[in-house]
């Protein structure tokens, strides 16, 4: 039995997305601010730009002459990427689909965990990651 | 029988749950986690899926 479930790709879960943004196959950023209260990016001249974000990281990590790009926490819960025109070219579509694959699979691994299932493995084959649980 | 569960991450992001050796409403329970931790909503999880004991659900979740 399939179903085909449409949703609007969402960040909604902080923890998930600094994972995500860690372990994203494409481009890893390990150091990451997080903020309860958003924060200013800079830009590449270190001038202080009037966009806030909740999950930030800062152009010194993202290397060249980036900007900071982050991500603010909307009312509804999802965290929207702030990315300047220019950092689109580094952190294009391939970047953000490597992004969402790793934030899916932290959060499938939280909901996992949730559920009490057990890691069987995990593995790459032909391009896509097969994780395996367990259910005691 | 081992209740097992496979998550998919295809290349585009979109995700797939597939499960062994359920049946019933313990099935959908499973279901229902992972798709709102996907987030799609149960609501609309729930009415497109028939969970009359199958023995193995397989699950598109495209994100």
């Amino acid at each position: 039995m399939s179903a085909f479930l449409p949703f609007e790709t969402e960040f909604n879960d902080q923890d998930c997305l600094v994972k995500a943004l860690a372990e994203n196959d494409v481009i890893q950023y390990t150091n990451v601010e997080v903020h309860e209260t958003p924060q200013n990016l800079y830009g590449y001249h270190g001038d202080m730009r009037p966009e806030k974000a909740n999950i930030i990281v800062r152009r010194k990590d993202i290397g060249g002459s980036s900007n900071d790009i982050g991500f603010v926490k909307g009312e509804n819960g999802k965290y929207t990427a702030i990315i300047s025109d220019f950092d689109k070219g580094k952190h294009n579509d391939k970047y953000m689909t490597g992004l969402k694959r790793s934030y899916a699979a932290a959060r499938m691994h939280k909901e996992a965990r949730r559920q009490g299932l057990k890691l069987k493995s995990d593995t790459v084959v032909n391009g896509k990651r097969i994780v395996k649980y367990l259910q005691a | 029988m081992a209740k097992e569960i496979t998550v998919t991450i295809n290349p585009d992001a979109s995700v797939e749950v597939d499960l062994e050796g359920f049946a019933g409403k313990g099935c959908a329970a499973i279901v229902e986690g992972f798709a709102k931790a996907a987030g799609a909503s149960s609501a609309g999880m729930i009415k497109k899926t028939e969970f009359n004991a199958p023995s193995i659900v397989k699950k598109t979740l495209n994100q």
